[in-house]
This record gives structure tokens, C-alpha cells and sequence, in this order.
């Protein structure tokens, strides 16, 4: 039994086999809870919350079922199996109108559409849900369909209120299949009208009213809510098909069999065959077969070829990374992939720190956004809030911190990260209200019953929180006078810093990288002498990169850094890389390559090619 | 199925569904409790609602009784009325409210008590010490409008502007940003606490004015004109003709302890909007290019515009000794009134109320009780934005011997916007108190000598509502009754391009050079 069902199915069976690895392997559905960090809470409040609008109900499904996709096997098997019954709901909703014709695989290019769309990490799981609860009620209605007409007719309304009530725009598709379902009924042309007049009537007025009671939504999420095309993020126009295909395909069908074969004659052919065509048709039966799964699995490869945005997932993968303080797969990540955004530069910085790389390789790294890939400014900022408040909070500094924790709220709600560092900036800031009210809401998500545990323990006794000791150095960096926070000025605050706490070893190391950015030597060099503040047994690779650059300029040939010796294998490249100068007359354009494969991860690289030195260069000369 | 068979499974279900019915809707019976030991103390409660003065007409005040106890029993009496008696299998005490209701009006004027009993884990019972509340006579506006917000610091996310009736807990939405492209919505205010008289700014976006609703006629307007920008911090004119603005520039500014958001305000005017002739007026006293006022408020008699006043700094940054620091604690407001004559629209004689250099500190949002007795002002250390400064507090000063105090109702956190009820006897205040982050309502009655009574929190149905909302009520207004208004109403005049208004300037007043300096009034501007 279980045999036929496998060898009636062995395609659709591979197809979704393929579909599930694509999704746990290539776009893994952490990165989706990564980019839209799906809201849920244990907690009738947050249900009920859900329940004034339409289109609540799944959301709500979607927020829960999402939670799933912190555990990559999990959420790929959910999504694959919402796109599996996806297409068997649209197999028996063809096979209903159509009992004779060959359904084929033409059921499953919703799933290649969708495969499409959830190559985009934007895509929300409520627009499958929408899409699936739809095609359900569809069934549901083609299940009413020997009833009294009278009684069909108001459990088709009655269907129609209730699937609004759930999924708000996706109904639309119930209507529009409603309308095709009759049409091709036996039913009178009066009564045919009658019926597409009253589904127009109800998709028209069956939103307004409930924007009207509900009072929470607008017009436009009234009709569109849930929708995909009602997003902000664009899925260009596969939302647009992926809604239309059911439809389509129901026209084209009636077109083929208006137009070119009647299914009577079909039958009758299918009499009148003789063995020889019988074998024939064998034949090309399968030729048609192979050519058809060929076409399905060549349609799905291209969807997610053409869909999937490999340098989106780095971003969000370094991201991922980062918020899970893997910070080892940071840097792997920057190693293997060659392209440069300010956030990778931004994340691979923080990454080196913790690491305690920072300081002797920051240069192997392309260092192309300057200060504003270590501590960011500008438009940067206020696109990635969350990211803010953790450099601030690591460097220990909570108002700033706090600031844009509270934005990240603002911005993307009561997301776990967000209350989860909401609750670390207060518990050691003292305000444990606060951190108390969102460990509260903490307690109702899912999958973080020891965290939650641990944090309480934190509030509760101070010698557990004292224990900690990532925590314990925060709290002793933090500022305790106040000033007014210039972010655009970081040097200074990351003094503020260092006054607050000398031995606060990111804020010098970032004031440190700051300098050596902005091609400011003097400055670098009176801060070497807090060295040994920070436990280094040798002078880090870059300070002493620097520290030659530095003795060259100014003549001074004595050890400046008193209790470090200097490295003769980086002297004698530094003579190689001067030399290499010297070779192209100072030339720097010329001698670029040269010096790019020979010392492309020093610090003398950065600073010969970085706009901040030839600054300096123009004004001497 | 045979008939039979069908009889006996219906029966079975509805004697099945009896049973469930039974054991959820009908009620335990309450514990008899003839021995208990006794507490000398009374329990700790949450949110404290102890030894109050109540309205006969609010919620039932839900808490939670914080001891150790396996099942509670409570008992609220008066001296008229059936006692409420309550067994609670957990520390979440919710009142009914229709019994509430009955003893409250049964007991106007008059002592409600509480007992509170915990039952051990050994089946003993404990009985606190008992505490009261005094009901009184007069009743509070129904109604309370408050806008809800995160704690906002760059960004404003969801907002919406909502209202609550205090008489039980329904809340509804006056208009939120999901309706309006989820812009910014501010400085809702009320003529007279009256819902059918109110106004709103949105901010950015298509739907950028003011809306201004008079009984279900609602106009938008665009207030900016050659004089200055758009209005921000308004004031009804009891009349309900017109409107004082404060027109500000505010710059948004960042601490590194404590309080990390403050205000700077550069440059502030006031300006009178008449809404039946469409028109911006102003006059050189109320906007004096060598002073900064703001926060406008008219006496209830309509003959005096009271406003808070600085002088205005040449520059707010100082450089000393190569440092830049910002002047921003230096900034303080006195308070001021000017004579309005009503008949003719005329201004008279400018005069100082209460001096900052009297108070040392900034004075800052007042608003006179509607029976004129009292006004109530927030004062600081400095600056205009009491909501982000923790030494902010309530005071109360007394029209008729000119002298101020500072009512019971403070916290040493943040207390700052508040609302007179219409009657006199109740006013509403935000306060942080609670996690120092969100400000929530609070309630406190004031008698005839202006003695202000222990405030107490906006009840909710969950008394552990607030220990899981970060979300910040802001300027809470009482009135009346319900804005009858929809959000729909309110939308599609927003968006209504053709109807939108465009406020003329009165011929009489000079337009102004420094217009642009006047950045986009009310919004806070990032730096």
C-alpha cells in the first residue's frame, strides 16, 4: 500500500524532498526569524490582542508557527508542509471542476512560486497560512456543493465571513473561486449572475464594514491585510500569480475545452483506441511524463536561482552570528566572502575584539568605512538600532545603549532581542522595575525558559549577577557623571570612557582603532602607554605597524612603549615595504598592486591609501 | 443510527455540557472563617489602593495581594450596601464590577473597608490589618484620553490616541497611526472637557495638519503661515472659538546618566488660531522675539492667557577652555499671564505670575481648575520638557493668595502632564513612579482647600496589566463622556486634500523674518 502510494507519487514526493533541503540547507529559516523577528507570547492578552481585526487569527498562527524557525530542520519542514497541502487543496479544488482532465503537475507551481517568494527573507509566513486557509475553505465549499441551493448559498456567506474574519485579504481568492466554481455549474444564467453580483457585493462591502467595527485597522489593510502585494517589502508580481493561478488555469481549461477538445470526445477517443495506439500512447504518455517533471523540476530550479540573493544572506548570516556571539563564524564569514558592506565591516570589527584580534588584524580586513565601520553614525544608525545599542552596551555605556534598545522597541517590537536587552541595560543601570516588567514579558516567549530563569536569579541576588563576569565588567564600565552623549563625536566618549574605568579594554582598543582610522599618530601614541592596563604580554601587531610609521616621521628612534620590545620581523617588513616604495619613486598608484599582495593586511597599506593621510600629505606639501 | 441511540447521545452530551457549565460559571462558595490569626499590619497590595479617596463612579480597583497564601479571601464593606466577599485561588483579586458599582453609590461620602484573609499552607487562615477608602461624593469624568507610545526616542513606531471609560474597562481608539500611515499624532486636547470639542496634530505624511472637531464637524488646517510654522502646544479658549498655540523649535539631546533624553527648546512664540475665520493672530507681548514662551492655558473665564516665558539665549552653546557644552540647564520659564478682552479680541497688560528667579526652578505647564481656583504647574530644575526630567514635579498654586505648594502626590521620579476634571475635584497626572522608564495615570482628589489626596493608578481588569506593558500613557486628558467621533471620521478627513484648510494670517499682524528658525513645531528634531 505504502509502496503504491510512493510509486504513484515519486515526483511529487522528490519535488518536496528537494523543497525541504532547499529550505534547511540554502535559505535556512533562522535567517527568517533573523530579518523579521516574529513576535509571540504565551499570554491571552497577546492572543486576544490579535483577535479585533481581520486577519488577526493568522497572524497570530503565522507569529506562533514562526517561533519554530529558530530550529532550521523544524521551520523547514513547517513551511515545506503549509506549501505541500497548499498545493493538494488546489489539486482537489481542479479535480472537482474537472474530473476528467489530467491535473498533471500543474498543482504544484504554486509551490514553485512560493519557493520563489521564500527565497526572499522578507516573506512572511502569514501570506502562505492566508493563501492556505483559503484554498481550505474552498474545499469546504465544493463540499457543500449537492446541498439544498438555498442552504449552499448561506454557508457560502457564511464560509466567506468567517474565512474574512481569519485571514482579511487572502479571501478574496474564496470569492473569485466561488465565482468560477459556479459559472461552470449547470446552474441558469440568471442565478449565475445573481451570484457573481453578490460575491462583488460582499468582497465590496464585507471589508468596509469591518474596518468601520473593528477600529484598529485602516481601509487598506481591511481589503489587503495579510496579503503579500500589501507589503512593504515588494515580492515584484509572484504574489500577483501565485493568487491568479488557480483562476488562469481554471480559463485555460475552459478554453481548451470550449475551443479544442470536448471531454465527451475525449471519453469517446479514448474507446475507439486500437492496441497499436494503445502503445503509442504509452509511449508518448511517458515521453509526455519525463517532459513534464523535466519542466517542474527546471521551473523550480530557475525560481530559486533567480529568487535567492546570496549576498542578502551573508548580511543576515553575519548578523545571525553576531547576535548569537559565535563570533569565530564572524570572521570565517569575512574570510571566505569577498564583498564589503558597512554592516559585515561593522560586525567583523566587533567580532575581532572579542576575539582579541582587534589590534593585530583590523587591517587584514578592508577598513573601507573608516571609523564608521567600527562605531557608525548617520543614516547607519538609525537603520539598525539594535545593532547600536550592542556595541554600546558591550563597551559599557547603557544610556546610549538604552537609547537605542528603545528605538529597536519602537521600531521592531517586543522581539526577544529587544527585551532581552532592554533587561540587561536595566538590571545593571538599577532600574529593576523596569528590567522586572520586561523579563515579565520575556517569561511568556517561547523556548527561553532557562534564560528567563537565569535573568530572574540576576534581579533577585546581586552576588549571582556579580558571578557573571561579561556582565560585572559592563557594570564597572559604566559612566557615572553625566555629560551630554555626542555621538557623533566618539573619541570623546570613549574617553568619558576610559576615565570612568582605565582598565575598560574595548573603549581603548576602539579609541585606539579610531586613531589609527583617522590616521592620527600623535594622539595613538600618547594612549600606548595605557598597554599595560590591558594585559598584553607583546605590543599588538597594528600598534606596532604604527608605532614604525610613527619613529619614521618624527625621527624619535627610542622604545616608546617602555616593557614591549619591538618585533624585528615587522621591522624588516616594514624596511621591505619602504623599499617597495622606494621602487615606484613614492609613486602610490603605480606601487598599489605591489603593495596590496605583499602587505594588503598591514596597517602601513591602509594608511598610505587612506583619504585621511593624504589629506594630511596635500596640506605639507 | 436508530432514534434510541441518537436520544441517548444527545442526553449523554447535554448532561455532560450541565456538568462543565456546573463546575465553571457557578461560583465556589466562599470560605467561613471563624479562626484566623492576626496580622498587626496591613497586606501589601499591588497597585497600593490603599487609604484613598475614590470616585463614587470608578472601576472596580483589581490588586494584587502581595503575600504568601494558598487561597485569599476579601471582604469590602461600607456602612450601606451588601458586603463584597471575594475567594481568590490565586493572589489576582478582580472585583465584580456590578456589586462594585452598588457599594460605591451606596457608600458616597462615606468609608469603604477591607479585609484581607490568606490561608496558610496548613489550612490556618490570616487575617490582615484592615484598610478603607473614602468614597466621595463627587464623581470623576468618565472618560480619560491619553495617547499610547513605547518610550520614544528617535522613532515613534505605533501610535494611537485612545479612550478609556473609568467607569470600567473599555478602551477604544480615537485614531491610531495604523489609519493615518503610521505617522506621528500629538497634543490631543479638549475645550472644557468636552469630547465633542477636540483637536490633534498629526505629524508627517499626507495627513500632516491639525484636526479640529466641533461636534462631529471636524476641519483640518494647516496652522503655518508667513508668521510662523505650524502650532504645537494648544489651548481652548472656553469659548471654543479659539485655539492658543506655542509654536517651538525643539531640539532632541542625549544625557549619559540618568534620564538619557532631554529638550531643548531654541525658539517658541504663541499664536491664537480663530477657527470660524480661519485666521492666525498674535500680538508683540505673547511673542516677544527676546523671549521663548510656550505652554499656553486660558483661565476658565476666558479674560487672561497664562503662558511660561524664558528669555531667549543669543546661543545655547558655550565653548570654555576648549570644551563645548550645551547651555540647556540654564533655560527656565516663569509664569505669565495676559489680559484677553473677549468683546473685541484685544490684548491688555502683561504680567509675571509666579518668577522662575522666585522658584529657582523652571515653571512649566499650567492648567487652572475650571471652577479658577487653582492652578497646577510642573516644576523642575530647568528646561521645558518635564515628561523627560526627573525632577519634575506637581505643584498647586492658589489664584487667590497667590501662593504655591507642593501637593502630596509627588514621587522622586518623573511627574508631569495633568488634567483637571471638570468639576474641580479630581485631577489626573502622568507619573514614572512605577518603572521610571513609562509614565501611567494617576488619580487624586483635591478638596475645597486644595489639599491633594493620595494619588492611585488607572485601574485595569489585570492589576498585573502594567507589570508586562511597556508602553508610556501620554497626556492624559479627562472629559466628559466618550469621543462619538470614529477613527474612520477622523481618517478621511485627514486624507482629504480639497477640504483641507489653509489658516490666513491677520492682516493686522507682521509677518515674521525669522519664520524658518521656527523649525516643524512639536516634532522633536534628532541631532
Amino acid at each position: 500500500m505504502i509502496g503504491k502510494i510512493i510509486k504513484n507519487n515519486l515526483v511529487v514526493i522528490i519535488f518536496f524532498a528537494a523543497f525541504f533541503l532547499y529550505l534547511w540547507l540554502q535559505i535556512n529559516p533562522a535567517l527568517y526569524y533573523q530579518q523579521q523577528e516574529p513576535v509571540f507570547l504565551l499570554d491571552y492578552n497577546f492572543f486576544s490582542s490579535f483577535t479585533s481585526s481581520p486577519g488577526g487569527l493568522t497572524e497570530y498562527l503565522s507569529a506562533f508557527l514562526s517561533q519554530f524557525f529558530l530550529f532550521p530542520f523544524i521551520g523547514s519542514f513547517i513551511i515545506t508542509s503549509i506549501v505541500l497541502v497548499i498545493c493538494k487543496f488546489s489539486k482537489t479544488i481542479l479535480k472537482a471542476i474537472y474530473k476528467n482532465y489530467e491535473i498533471s503537475f500543474l498543482h504544484l507551481i504554486p509551490a514553485i512560486l512560493l519557493l520563489s517568494l521564500y527565497s526572499n527573507y522578507w516573506f512572511s509566513l502569514s501570506y502562505s497560512l492566508g493563501l492556505l486557509i483559503s484554498l481550505m475553505f474552498v474545499n469546504l465549499y465544493i463540499l457543500l456543493k449537492r446541498s439544498n441551493p438555498l442552504i449552499k448559498l448561506s454557508l457560502y456567506l457564511l464560509l466567506g465571513i468567517i474565512l474574512y474574519y481569519i485571514t482579511a485579504g487572502p479571501s478574496v481568492l474564496y470569492l473569485f473561486l466561488g465565482i468560477c466554481i459556479e459559472i461552470l455549474s449547470d446552474v441558469s444564467i440568471y442565478k449565475k449572475a445573481l451570484f457573481v453580483l453578490l460575491n462583488i457585493a460582499f468582497a465590496v462591502a464585507v471589508p468596509y464594514i469591518a474596518s468601520n467595527l473593528s477600529q484598529v485597522i485602516n481601509l487598506s489593510d481591511a481589503y489587503f491585510g495579510t496579503l503579500p502585494f500589501n507589503s512593504k517589502i515588494s515580492f515584484s508580481l509572484t504574489p500577483y500569480i501565485l493568487y491568479l493561478y488557480l483562476p488562469l488555469i481554471i480559463i485555460m481549461f475552459e478554453i481548451r475545452k470550449r475551443y479544442f477538445v470536448s471531454e465527451k470526445k475525449e471519453v469517446k477517443k479514448k474507446k475507439k483506441l486500437s492496441f497499436k495506439e494503445k502503445l503509442q500512447k504509452v509511449f508518448s504518455g511517458r515521453t509526455k511524463y519525463i517532459a513534464q517533471t523535466s519542466v517542474l523540476f527546471i521551473l523550480a530550479g530557475l525560481a530559486a536561482f533567480l529568487s535567492f540573493n546570496e549576498k542578502y544572506k551573508i548580511s543576515l548570516l553575519i548578523d545571525y552570528y553576531a547576535q548569537n556571539e559565535k563570533w569565530e563564524d564572524v570572521v570565517k564569514i569575512a574570510n571566505t566572502h569577498k564583498f564589503i558592506s558597512q554592516k559585515s565591516v561593522y560586525q567583523t570589527n566587533r567580532a575581532l575584539f572579542h576575539l582579541g584580534q582587534l589590534s593585530s588584524n583590523m587591517f587584514s580586513y578592508p577598513q573601507v568605512y573608516g571609523t564608521e565601520g567600527v562605531v557608525p553614525s548617520g543614516d547607519f544608525m538609525t537603520a539598525n538600532t539594535s545593532l547600536m545599542s550592542d556595541v554600546f552596551f558591550e563597551l559599557g555605556f547603557l544610556n546610549p545603549s538604552q537609547h537605542w534598545a528603545s528605538d529597536a522597541l519602537t521600531h521592531s517590537g517586543e522581539t526577544k532581542h529587544n527585551l532581552n536587552r532592554l533587561f540587561l541595560i536595566n538590571l545593571l543601570s538599577g532600574n529593576k522595575h523596569f528590567a522586572q516588567n520586561c523579563l515579565n514579558i520575556l517569561k511568556e516567549t517561547m523556548f527561553s525558559k532557562s534564560l528567563t530563569d537565569d535573568y530572574q536569579r540576576y534581579l533577585n541576588d546581586s552576588n549571582y549577577l556579580n558571578s557573571n563576569d561579561k556582565l560585572s565588567r559592563i557594570l564597572s564600565c559604566n559612566i557615572d557623571s553625566n555629560f551630554v552623549f555626542q555621538s557623533d563625536n566618539m573619541i570623546v566618549e570613549f574617553k568619558s570612557l576610559l576615565k570612568k574605568n582605565l582598565n575598560n579594554k574595548m573603549a581603548f582598543e576602539y579609541l585606539m582603532a579610531y586613531y589609527l582610522l583617522n590616521c592620527n599618530l600623535g594622539s595613538f601614541v600618547n594612549y600606548l602607554v595605557f598597554l599595560r592596563n590591558f594585559g598584553y604580554t607583546e605590543l599588538p601587531r597594528h600598534y606596532e605597524e604604527a608605532l614604525l610609521i610613527f619613529m619614521g616621521m618624527t625621527g624619535i628612534r627610542k622604545n616608546i612603549t617602555p616593557g614591549f620590545s619591538l618585533n624585528p620581523s615587522i621591522s624588516q617588513r616594514f624596511s621591505e615595504f619602504r623599499n617597495v616604495l622606494a621602487n615606484y619613486k613614492g609613486d602610490l598608484s603605480l606601487a598599489k598592486n605591489e603593495l596590496m599582495e605583499k602587505f594588503g593586511d598591514t596597517y602601513w597599506y591602509y594608511m598610505v591609501y587612506s583619504p585621511a593621510f593624504r589629506k594630511t600629505l596635500k596640506k605639507r606639501s | 443510527m436508530n432514534k434510541r441511540k441518537q436520544l441517548f447521545i444527545i442526553t449523554g452530551a447535554a448532561i455532560l455540557l450541565l456538568i462543565v457549565f456546573f463546575f465553571l460559571v457557578v461560583p465556589s462558595k466562599n470560605p467561613v472563617i471563624n479562626d484566623f490569626s492576626s496580622v498587626n499590619r496591613p497586606p501589601k497590595i499591588y497597585p497600593d489602593y490603599t487609604e484613598l479617596v475614590i470616585p463614587p463612579n470608578i472601576a472596580p480597583l483589581n490588586f494584587f495581594v502581595n503575600e504568601h497564601g494558598s487561597r485569599f479571601f476579601i471582604k469590602i464593606y461600607g456602612s450601606q450596601g451588601d458586603p463584597l466577599e471575594i475567594t481568590a485561588n490565586t493572589p489576582k483579586v478582580e472585583i465584580p464590577i456590578g456589586n462594585w458599582k452598588d457599594l460605591l453609590n451606596q457608600n458616597r461620602g462615606k468609608e469603604i473597608k477591607y479585609d484581607i484573609f490568606a490561608e496558610n499552607s496548613d489550612g490556618t487562615w490570616q487575617k490582615f490589618k484592615s484598610f478603607s477608602n473614602h468614597v466621595a461624593s463627587e464623581g470623576i469624568d468618565n472618560h480619560l484620553a491619553y495617547r499610547l507610545l513605547h518610550p520614544a526616542y528617535h522613532y515613534w513606531g505605533e501610535v494611537g490616541i485612545y479612550q478609556r471609560n473609568l467607569e470600567n474597562f473599555d478602551e477604544k481608539p480615537i485614531l491610531t497611526n495604523r489609519g493615518t500611515d503610521h505617522n506621528c499624532m500629538n497634543c490631543h486636547s479638549f475645550c472644557q472637557n468636552d469630547p465633542n470639542r477636540m483637536m490633534m496634530h498629526l505629524r508627517a505624511g499626507p495627513t500632516s495638519g491639525t484636526l479640529i472637531n466641533q461636534s462631529g464637524n471636524i476641519i483640518k488646517v494647516n496652522t503655518a503661515t508667513a508668521f510662523s510654522k505650524a502650532g504645537s502646544y494648544p489651548a481652548w479658549h472656553p469659548n471654543g472659538k479659539l485655539i492658543a498655540f506655542s509654536v517651538n523649535q525643539l531640539t532632541l539631546f542625549f544625557h549619559a546618566v540618568g534620564e538619557s533624553r532631554d529638550v531643548l527648546d531654541h525658539a517658541s512664540d504663541l499664536i491664537i488660531y480663530d477657527i470660524a475665520k480661519n485666521m492666525i493672530t498674535s500680538c508683540p507681548e505673547i511673542s516677544s522675539p527676546d523671549a521663548m514662551e510656550t505652554f499656553p492655558t486660558w483661565s476658565p473665564d476666558g479674560n487672561y492667557l497664562y503662558f511660561c516665558s524664558a528669555p531667549k539665549f543669543d546661543s545655547y552653546i558655550s565653548e570654555k577652555d576648549n570644551k563645548t557644552d550645551l547651555l540647556y540647564d540654564q533655560i527656565r520659564y516663569s509664569l505669565m499671564r495676559i489680559r484677553y478682552y473677549q468683546e473685541n479680541g484685544t490684548w491688555g497688560k502683561m504680567d509675571t505670575v509666579l518668577s522662575s528667579a522666585k522658584t529657582g526652578m523652571t515653571i512649566l505647564e499650567p492648567r487652572i481648575s475650571p471652577d479658577g481656583n487653582y492652578l497646577m504647574f510642573t516644576m523642575a530644575k530647568y528646561g521645558n520638557f518635564p515628561i523627560y526630567l526627573n525632577s519634575s514635579d506637581i505643584y498647586i498654586l492658589d489664584l487667590k493668595t497667590g501662593k504655591y505648594y507642593k501637593p502630596d502626590v509627588n514621587s522622586d521620579k518623573t511627574e508631569s502632564f495633568h488634567s483637571w476634571s471638570s468639576n474641580s475635584r479630581w485631577f489626573v497626572f502622568s507619573s514614572k513612579r512605577g518603572d521610571n522608564l513609562c509614565a501611567r495615570p494617576y488619580f487624586s482628589y483635591v478638596d475645597k482647600n486644595g489639599k491633594a489626596y493620595k494619588p492611585f493608578l488607572l485601574p485595569q481588569k489585570d492589576p498585573g496589566f502594567y507589570s508586562g506593558f511597556l508602553t508610556t500613557y501620554n497626556v492624559p486628558e479627562l472629559i466628559k463622556g466618550p469621543v462619538t467621533v470614529s477613527p474612520q471620521s477622523f481618517v478621511s478627513v485627514a486624507y482629504d486634500k480639497e477640504k483641507a484648510l489653509q489658516a490666513k494670517l491677520d492682516p493686522k499682524v507682521k509677518p515674521n523674518q525669522e519664520t524658518d528658525k521656527l523649525g516643524s513645531a512639536g516634532r522633536l528634531t534628532p541631532q
